[in-house]
C-alpha cells in the first residue's frame, strides 16, 4: 500500500471512527529563510577553508522571538551597515585563503601563473568551494558570472589572487550563503493541494543545521544530489549516521545555548565589589561547563534529560572551584567533580551559568530566575511588569526588617497587581537563594538565614536540590524541551496542524527514555519536517510578526 | 593513617589535562566528596611582627648601614658608581665600592649591631616553655618578652635582632612592605597548611597538621585579595613538605606543633626559604573559614643570613643595597646572630644555631593539593 492510499484510508477512518494517526504524519508549517548565525558563520568558513582562517568581525544581533534566536533568526534581514561587515568579513577570510601561507593548503588548484588569467583553475576553487558554502551544487552559470569577474579583475591587476579574492567575495556575500532559504516543490496530493516536499538539498540543510549546526557533509550533499532523501528509509539511515557523528555535540550546543540564552554571556558583567572573585574568564568557564555538563549528561551518560536537574556530577576548572567549593587538580582544562553534598545545590538550576545570568550586576534575583524558568523550562508566559511600579521599595538595602531577598519581595505581595506574577516566579526562583549573585554557595544574607523552601506548583521543596527534582518529575519540563527542540528545528512556532505532531514527540519521548538523541531523530524524521503549507515565506513573516508583541525576551529588566 | 585515604583517592583518581579527562566522575571522586575531613589553608598574609603600638626604645639608637659607616668612601666614589650602574656596567659600579660583607662576611670585622634590650608588646609563644633571663648565663641564655596581654615568656630573639634597625619600626620599610601583605601577594609561593581530622570534630579535635610549600603564586581577586576556597597545588620538591605535626582545635583555638620546616619565598628579589625548627602555631579560628594567629619557631641562624644577604636581580648581587635600605649591616648581623641565638645548642660547641622568630599569618580555605606521585622530587 503506498503513502497515498495510507493517507486516503487514515482521512476516511478519522472522519468515521475518530481514528487517530497520532500526530506522526503531520504536515509541516511555513517555509522560512534563516539568517546563519554567527557560529554557523564560523563553522561554515571552516569547513570551506580550513580551522586556519580566522573569523573576525562584528555580526548581526540575533533577534529573540518565543524564546529563540532560531525563530528569530526566520525573521531578520541583513541590514545595509550589517551587509558591509559581512563584506569586510569576507575580504579578511579571500585574504587569507590566497595568502602564501595558506593557498596552498587550502585550494584545489595553483595557477598557471600568478599574474595571468587562469580560468579552468577558477572554475574548480568556485565549484568546489562555491558547493560548500551555498550548500548545494553551483550552476554553470553561477561558476562562470564569477570566472568572468575573477579574470576582468586579474587582468586589471594582474594578480590572479586578487581576481580569486573577488570570486570568493562573491561567494560569500551571496544571499544563498547568509541565509538558509527553503526551497519546496508541491506534493501533488490531490487531497492536500498546500502541500509541499522540501527540495532535497533544502531537507539535507535543514537536517545538518538541525544536528550539528553547520552545513552539509559531503555524504549528505551527495545523497541529497542523487535525490535519496526523498525516501523515508534513505533519509533515515541519513538521519542516524548524523546522530552517530561527533558533530553532534555541536548541534545539541547550539540548540541549548540557544534556549538557555546564553548569548545573554557577551554582555555579562558583574559589580567587582560585590563579586571581587568574577572575571569574564570565569564566565566563559560558566558557560562552557553548563555546555559540557549537558553534552556529557545527554550524549555520554545515561541521556535521560531529566538527570540534568539532579546530578551532582559536572565538569570543573580551576577557576571555577572556588564558586562550587570544589578541589580541582587540574591547572589549565577539565576535569569531572562532585558537587558536595554539604550544599544543597545539583542539578542544572544549580550551575553558576544561570546564577550569574539571572541577577543584577550587584546582587542575585529570585525573579529574574523565576521567570528563566518558567519561560524557558516549562514554556509558560510571564507578564511584563506594570509599568507603574515603584522599584525604590523593592532594591537591595540593609534595612532590618529587609535583610533577605524573600523579605524584601513580600513587599510585593502587598500589591496585587504584582502579586499576580510574583506568586509564579518568586517561590522557585528564592529556591535558588542559596547562590548568589555569580553562583557561589551561601547560606545567608546580611547576616540573616536563607529561607529556600517554597512550593513549586503544588510539590513543597525546602532547597534547590528538591526543586530539581521537582523539575525532573514534572511532565511539563520535558513538554516544554519537546516544543522548543521542535521550533528549533523548523525555525517558527509549531502551527496548528502541528500541535498533533507535538504530543506525538512528547508521548514517544517518554516512552523512550526521555533520551535526546531520540527525540532529535523522531523529529528529523518526522513528515513535517520534510513538508511544508503552501504559506510563503513573505506571508510567514508577516503572520510571525502580527503574532510578536514585541516583548525584549532577556529575561526582563525590570525584575528585582 | 586511615583519614589520609580519601583524599588520597582523591588525587589518585582526579584527571591531569584536558585531554586525559575522565568524562564521568568515578566512585573514588564521589566517595571523597563526601569526607569532609580533611581542610587546607593557603596564607593571605606573613609578616615578622613589628609591635607598632609598643615598638619599645633604643637608647644607643638605631643600627647604621655600610652605606653610612662608609660614608667618606661611598662619597669619594659616589659620582663613578653612578656614572657606571647608569652605563650598564652593574659589576665595574660595585667594584668601586668598599668589601662587601654582604656576600663575604669575613671581609671585615664585627662593627657591632645595636640589639633590642628591654621589652617591646610584641607577639609570640612561649617556645621553651619558661621565663627565661639573660641573667641565668650561658650561651643560650636571652631576655623574653611579656606580650600586649599580658602573657609572659614570649621568645623573640628575631626582635632581639632586628628591633633597633630602622626599617623594622614602626612606619620603617618593613612594617609598610607588609603592610600591604605583599610577601604573599607578590610572592612566587605561599605556604600551604593541611588539617587531617583524627579525633573529635572539625570545631573541637584533635588534627594531623602539615605545611606545604604552594608550587606557584596565590589566585587573587579583583581586590587584591587572595581567593578562598581555591585549589592550590604542593610544591614537587618534598624538601617544601614537612613531616605530619600534632595539633587541636578548641575553643576556636588552633594550636600546633612542633615540626621543622622549610618554606620557599620569592618576593622582589629574594629567591630563598625559611628553615624553622621546632615551629608551633597558634591561631584563632575564623568565622569565614580562615585563620589568623602566629608561627613562633627557631629560626636557623645561617639560614637567617642567607635569606637576608642572598638577594639579586639577576645576576646582581644586592645584599648591601637591600641592607642600605632596611638599616643595617651585614657584618653586624653576622657577628650578632650567634649572640640572639637561643635554640638547638650545637651539641660539640655549645653553641646555639637557631634564633625564636615569630611570624604573624593569616590563611584562607583552600584545598591542598599534592603532586602526583612520579612528579615529587627531593632536592635536599
Amino acid at each position: 500500500m503506498d503513502n497515498l492510499s495510507k493517507l486516503v484510508i487514515c482521512a476516511v477512518l478519522i472522519a468515521l471512527l475518530g481514528c487517530d494517526s497520532g500526530g506522526a504524519d503531520a504536515t509541516g508549517g511555513p517555509l522560512t529563510m534563516r539568517r546563519l548565525t554567527a557560529d554557523q558563520y564560523r563553522n561554515a568558513i571552516a569547513d570551506a577553508f580550513g580551522h586556519a582562517v580566522e573569523v573576525s568581525g562584528r555580526f548581526e544581533p540575533d533577534n529573540r522571538r518565543d524564546g529563540l534566536n532560531a525563530i528569530g533568526a526566520s525573521l531578520v534581514a541583513i541590514t545595509p551597515s550589517g551587509f558591509e561587515q559581512y563584506e569586510a568579513m569576507a575580504r579578511t577570510i579571500a585574504d587569507q585563503v590566497t595568502s602564501v601561507e595558506l593557498r596552498d593548503d587550502i585550494l584545489p588548484c595553483s595557477p598557471a601563473a600568478a599574474d595571468t588569467v587562469d580560468d579552468e583553475c577558477t572554475a574548480q576553487i568556485v565549484s568546489q568551494i562555491g558547493r560548500i558554502l551555498l550548500r548545494r551544487p553551483l550552476t554553470d552559470e553561477d561558476v562562470q558570472a564569477r570566472v568572468d569577474a575573477a579574470a576582468l579583475a586579474t587582468v586589471e591587476r594582474q594578480d590572479y589572487f586578487a581576481g580569486l579574492r573577488l570570486a570568493l567575495v562573491s561567494l560569500m556575500t551571496a544571499p544563498n550563503f547568509l541565509f538558509r532559504i527553503e526551497e519546496a516543490t508541491p506534493a501533488a496530493l490531490p487531497e492536500q493541494p498546500e502541500r509541499l516536499q522540501l527540495t532535497d538539498l533544502s531537507l539535507a540543510s535543514k537536517l545538518s543545521y538541525f544536528l550539528w549546526n553547520r552545513g552539509p557533509d559531503e555524504t549528505l550533499l551527495a545523497a541529497a544530489e542523487n535525490g535519496e532523501l526523498s525516501n523515508p528509509q534513505a533519509l533515515a539511515r541519513q538521519v542516524d549516521r548524523m546522530l552517530a557523528s561527533g558533530y553532534l555535540a555541536d548541534g545539541v550546543r547550539a540548540y541549548f545555548e540557544d534556549v538557555l540564552r546564553f548569548d545573554l554571556f557577551d554582555d555579562l558583567d558583574k559589580d567587582v565589589a560585590n563579586y571581587p572573585l568574577f572575571s569574564a574568564g570565569m564566565a566563559n568557564d560558566a558557560k562552557e561547563q553548563t555546555l559540557r555538563y549537558i553534552t556529557e549528561q545527554l550524549l555520554d551518560g545515561d541521556g535521560d534529560y531529566r538527570t540534568l536537574f539532579t546530578s551532582r556530577e559536572i565538569p570543573m576548572t580551576r577557576s571555577l572551584g572556588p564558586i562550587y567549593g570544589v578541589p580541582v587538580r587540574t591547572v589549565e582544562g577539565w576535569e569531572a567533580a562532585i558537587l558536595p553534598t554539604t550544599q544543597a545545590r545539583a542539578g542544572l538550576l544549580s550551575h553558576a551559568s544561570f546564577a550569574m545570568l539571572f541577577s543584577h550586576p550587584g546582587r542575585s534575583s529570585p525573579t529574574l530566575r523565576g521567570v528563566f524558568m518558567r519561560e524557558a523550562l516549562l514554556c509558560q508566559t510571564i507578564p511584563e511588569a506594570p509599568a507603574d511600579v515603584d522599584f525604590t521599595q523593592f532594591v537591595q538595602d540593609v534595612a532590618i526588617e529587609h535583610k533577605t531577598a524573600r523579605d524584601r519581595l513580600e513587599v510585593h505581595s502587598t500589591q496585587a497587581s504584582c502579586n499576580k506574577c510574583h506568586v509564579l516566579t518568586d517561590p522557585i526562583g528564592l529556591a535558588l537563594e542559596n547562590l548568589d549573585g555569580i553562583g557561589k554557595f551561601r547560606r545567608t544574607e546580611n547576616q540573616s538565614p536563607i529561607d529556600t523552601s517554597g512550593d513549586f506548583d503544588g510539590v513543597g521543596f525546602t532547597d534547590a536540590v528538591e526543586l530539581g527534582q521537582a523539575f525532573a518529575d514534572n511532565d511539563l519540563v520535558s513538554a516544554c524541551l519537546v516544543q522548543n527542540m521542535y521550533r528549533y528545528a523548523v525555525g517558527r512556532k509549531q502551527t496548528n496542524s502541528e500541535r498533533p505532531l507535538l504530543r506525538y514527540l512528547e508521548s514517544a519521548f517518554a516512552e523512550q527514555g526521555h533520551q535526546l538523541p531520540a527525540l532529535m531523530r523522531n523529529i528529523a524524521t518526522s513528515e513535517a519536517f520534510r513538508t511544508a503549507t503552501g504559506l510563503d515565506t513573505a506571508t510567514a513573516k508577516v503572520k510571525s510578526r502580527s503574532n510578536d508583541n514585541g516583548r525584549q525576551e532577556t529575561g526582563g529588566s525590570n525584575a528585582t | 593513617m586511615k583519614q589520609l585515604i580519601p583524599i588520597a583517592l582523591l588525587l589518585l583518581s582526579t584527571a591531569c589535562g584536558d585531554k586525559s579527562v575522565s568524562k564521568v566522575a568515578s566512585d573514588e571522586v564521589k566517595a571523597a566528596a563526601q569526607e569532609q575531613q580533611v581542610r587546607g589553608f593557603v596564607f593571605s598574609d606573613w609578616a615578622y611582627d613589628i609591635p607598632r603600638a609598643d615598638p619599645g626604645e633604643c637608647p644607643e639608637g638605631m643600627n647604621i648601614t655600610d652605606e653610612e659607616f662608609f660614608s667618606d668612601e661611598y662619597a669619594e666614589v659616589r659620582e663613578q658608581v653612578e656614572k657606571r650602574w647608569n652605563a650598564g656596567d652593574r659589576d665595574g659600579a660595585l667594584e668601586l665600592l668598599p668589601e662587601d660583607a654582604c656576600q663575604n662576611p669575613s671581609v671585615m670585622p664585627d662593627p657591632g649591631h645595636i640589639l633590642f634590650e628591654g621589652n617591646a608588646a610584641v607577639a609570640g609563644i612561649d617556645l621553651d616553655g619558661e621565663n627565661s633571663s639573660a641573667n641565668t648565663g650561658g650561651q643560650c641564655a636571652h631576655d623574653d618578652f611579656v606580650s600586649a596581654d599580658g602573657v609572659a615568656g614570649i621568645d623573640n630573639q628575631h626582635y632581639r635582632l632586628m628591633g633597633c634597625v630602622k626599617g623594622f619600626r614602626p612606619d620603617g620599610l618593613f612594617d609598610r612592605l607588609f603592610d600591604t601583605k605583599n610577601s604573599i601577594l607578590e610572592n612566587g609561593y605561599s605556604p600551604l597548611l593541611e588539617l587531617t581530622l583524627v579525633e573529635g570534630t572539625a570545631d573541637n579535635g584533635r588534627v594531623e597538621a602539615r605545611l606545604f610549600t604552594s608550587a606557584g603564586p596565590v589566585t587573587k581577586d579583583a581586590n587584591n585579595n587572595v581567593v578562598p576556597d581555591m585549589s592550590q597545588l604542593v610544591h614537587e620538591d618534598t624538601l617544601y613538605h614537612s613531616d605530619p605535626f600534632p595539633g587541636q582545635i578548641k575553643d576556636g583555638i588552633f594550636t600546633a606543633g612542633p615540626v621543622d620546616a622549610k618554606l620557599r619565598f620569592k618576593v622582589q628579589a629574594i629567591d630563598n626559604h625559611y628553615y624553622f625548627k621546632d615551629l608551633q602555631i597558634r591561631a584563632e579560628m575564623l568565622p569565614n573559614g580562615g585563620m589568623k594567629g602566629v608561627l613562633a619557631g627557631y629560626w636557623d641562624i645561617e639560614n637567617t643570613f642567607d635569606f637576608l644577604t642572598e638577594v639579586y636581580i639577576g645576576p646582581i648581587h644586592l645584599g648591601r643595597a637591600a641592607a642600605n635600605n632596611i638599616g643595617y649591616m651585614c657584618s653586624g648581623v653576622y657577628h650578632a646572630l650567634p649572640r640572639v641565638a637561643d635554640g638547638h645548642p650545637d651539641p660539640e660547641t655549645g653553641n646555639c644555631t637557631s634564633m625564636s622568630t615569630v611570624i604573624k599569618f593569616e590563611a584562607v580555605p583552600a584545598f591542598v593539593i599534592m603532586p602526583e606521585p612520579e612528579n615529587l622530587v627531593a632536592l635536599q
